[in-house]
């Protein structure tokens, strides 16, 4: 049995992910997408992963938010299953994401699952490897079915399969 | 050491019971429009709990939160308020906190499909156990389902306070 402490602090952890993880959709749409603010919950070397879309490192994880044309996101995290691990330093966080954003004047709603692999620096934990499984982005009038089911949610040459462009 | 384990583990409990009255508030509000409830238990809520939302007016006291829930009943006959949670802070003398829950509420109104999607802003206070002071309701999304939020988030056509008030 761990020691006391050490099981209080796990279960502090937990709510602060929780909290965290809150806190990150907030600021996923104030903007929507501020990369500048987004940015100070990864890590420099942290990793992005939406099939087929794949970004290593800060730079490119800020230019996939630089390139998403919402123009109004609402974001939910839902069904958090949280694992810290025995170390106490890192996490692994799962969720169901349910979004309501407008794109191109289209009310669309989308149906997510984050895998998310995150670690604790300096008393704030920080994301270091996230990916997300798009179930459905599709116009909210018209539901998810056939062709609806995955809307274009890129700018237009904004990222290819491989990532960002360079410019 | 043994007080201040207890204070973390009761920092813990605070928002575990918080969020469990909040849970329960949305349950008895959606359960009272679906008719599964008869009523809403006083039992949660401060004698001066204060309910305000700047699209659905402002009621003061439980009886007027309550009166607020008929006209609404009458109006509305489903909800489901999904909540996602922001946060809970709790003061450090424990006879208050605070809690921040994100809501996406599918309801019908008039027979006609609507959507809300907002965030909840409350304040709760300790007496025997946490109860609900306020509930404070900011609206991004009130649009009805088939036209959608693309064009305009908050609908046109929205006329509650004149309806209720």
């Amino acid at each position: 049995m761990s020691k006391l402490s050490d099981r209080i602090t796990r279960l502090e952890d937990i709510n602060n992910i929780r909290r965290r993880v809150g806190d990150f959709g907030e600021a996923c749409d104030r903007g929507p997408y501020d990369a500048d603010e987004l940015s100070e919950y990864w890590l420099s070397d942290a990793s992005f992963h939406s099939d087929p879309f794949h970004y290593d490192g800060l730079s490119e994880i800020r230019q996939f938010f630089q390139g998403l044309a919402a123009d109004f996101t609402k974001h939910y995290f839902l069904n958090p299953i949280i694992h810290v691990d025995e170390s106490g330093s890192t996490a692994t966080a799962q969720w169901y994401g349910w979004e309501s954003p407008a794109i191109a004047g289209k009310s669309l709603v989308g149906a997510f699952d984050h895998t998310l692999r995150c670690e604790k620096r300096q008393g704030d934990w920080l994301w270091g490897k996230w990916i997300q499984t798009i179930q459905f982005l599709s116009p909210a009038c018209a539901g998810w079915s056939g062709e609806n089911r995955l809307i274009e949610q890129h700018k237009p040459s904004a990222c290819t399969e491989e990532g960002p462009q360079d410019d | 050491m043994t007080d201040q384990f207890d204070a973390r583990i009761s920092a813990l409990e605070d928002a575990y019971a918080i969020e469990k009255l909040m849970n329960l508030h949305v349950r008895y509000f959606d359960s009272l429009v679906n008719g599964s409830a008869d009523g809403l238990d006083r039992s949660l809520y401060v004698g001066e709990f204060h309910w305000n939302c700047k699209l659905f007016g402002s009621h003061d006291g439980f009886d007027a939160y309550s009166r607020f829930l008929e006209a609404y009943s009458r109006r509305v006959s489903f909800s489901l308020q999904l909540l996602a949670p922001l946060g809970i802070d709790i003061d450090v003398a424990r006879a208050g906190a605070t809690g921040r829950w994100g809501v996406w509420q599918p309801f019908t109104l008039e027979g006609e499909p609507w959507v809300l999607a907002g965030q909840y802003a409350n304040s709760f206070v300790r007496e025997d156990s946490w109860r609900l002071a306020s509930v404070d309701l900011h609206v991004d999304i009130l649009t009805p389902w088939s036209v959608g939020w693309g064009d305009e988030r908050i609908h046109r056509k929205w006329r509650w306070l004149s309806h209720c008030t």
